[in-house]
């Protein structure tokens, strides 16, 4: 097991699950979000292809009211 | 109809869609606006909410092309990055570009800000930066590429109005073929007005609506105030002068105290 951060809370997930799986998992099914890994935007296309790290930090982006 | 960053469009009103009393007020503000475009921002998600889309969800109802912003990134890269999420959430290329350098007034880091727009210009941004009135920022922002600036007329929320009317005036004259939309410090229609009646292309508000008494009421001064001001620039406002002048012509009227 290895430790991320998922919206700033610690989870304990596999080791080598992707990003793809790790969103899956955590039930986001909806397209409305984009992520940001360490603080730096994914692509969609990108999901499948990254292996989570010990420390990840992944961040949930959602649309909100802005000025 | 004029076009905006190769989008015809009617109105030159631009409202932003935070801080309204509730979203049915947000978008009845929206429709009385009669604006085409209306803003946004991106959000990290703490807690997964059941209502986490709802305001998206409601807003593409409403048929405006959608402006996201950068608030609250502090540095080009967390703006670049921003940019990207907002790209492909929103589905568009226009990015409202801030990249704040002071906690109090909220100015812009100018710094940081040309090295963005030149990132993201690179990256096929449209780039609309919120930038301070100074007219060599705003030449170096349209050398990098920006088609459109979004100069202050005063700090963002202070309701303030044109705090320097010589310097966009100046910014008006220089870059007579760059769009101009102030943004932040509106309070009052007659600023917007004012704004207009100068040569501004448009202008992007939220706080002078969003707290207002009445939103929707406000909503609608602004769009009449924001019409009433291009209509004057385009008939051409008359000179001023130092001294009086009779609009009627006193030759021929009776009791001529000029007659000796």
């Amino acid at each position: 097991m290895i430790l991320i951060y998922l919206n700033s809370q610690s989870l304990f997930i596999d080791e080598f699950l992707t990003l793809s799986e790790l969103l899956k998992n955590q039930g986001y099914i909806s397209t409305h979000y984009a992520v940001a890994l360490n603080q730096y935007f994914i692509k969609k296309t990108q999901y499948d292809k990254i292996i989570l790290n010990h420390h990840d930090r992944v961040d949930i982006i959602r649309p909100m009211q802005g000025g | 109809m004029w076009t905006l960053a190769d989008q015809l469009i009617s109105s030159r009103f631009i409202l932003g869609t935070a801080q309204y009393p509730s979203l049915d007020i947000l978008c009845e503000a929206v429709i009385a606006s009669k604006t085409n475009i209306i803003t946004t921002s991106l959000k990290r998600q703490l807690q997964p909410s059941p209502h986490e889309n709802l305001f998206w969800n409601t807003l593409k109802k409403l048929n405006c092309l959608v402006l996201p912003n950068t608030a609250g990134c502090r540095h080009a890269i967390e703006a670049v990055n921003m940019a990207e999420m907002a790209r492909e959430l929103f589905q568009t290329h226009w990015i409202k570009l801030e990249v704040v350098g002071d906690d109090y007034n909220l100015q812009p880091d100018v710094f940081e800000l040309i090295k963005a727009a030149k990132l993201l210009i690179k990256n096929g941004f449209e780039v609309f930066p919120y930038c301070t009135d100074d007219l060599v920022l705003c030449q170096r922002l349209v050398d990098c590429g920006c088609r459109i600036l979004m100069p202050w007329v005063s700090p963002i929320g202070s309701g303030k109005g044109i705090l320097n009317p010589y310097a966009l005036e100046t910014l008006r004259t220089r870059l007579p073929d760059i769009t101009l939309i102030v943004d932040a410090g509106i309070g009052k229609p007659s600023h917007a007005t004012q704004a207009m009646e100068m040569g501004m292309d448009g202008v992007l508000l939220n706080t002078a609506v969003s707290s207002a008494t009445n939103p929707i009421k406000m909503a609608t001064a602004f769009r009449d105030a924001i019409i009433a001001g291009r209509t004057a620039h385009e008939a051409g406002l008359m000179s001023e002068r130092n001294v009086a002048h009779p609009s009627t012509v006193l030759l021929d009227t009776p009791f001529w105290h000029g007659e000796k």
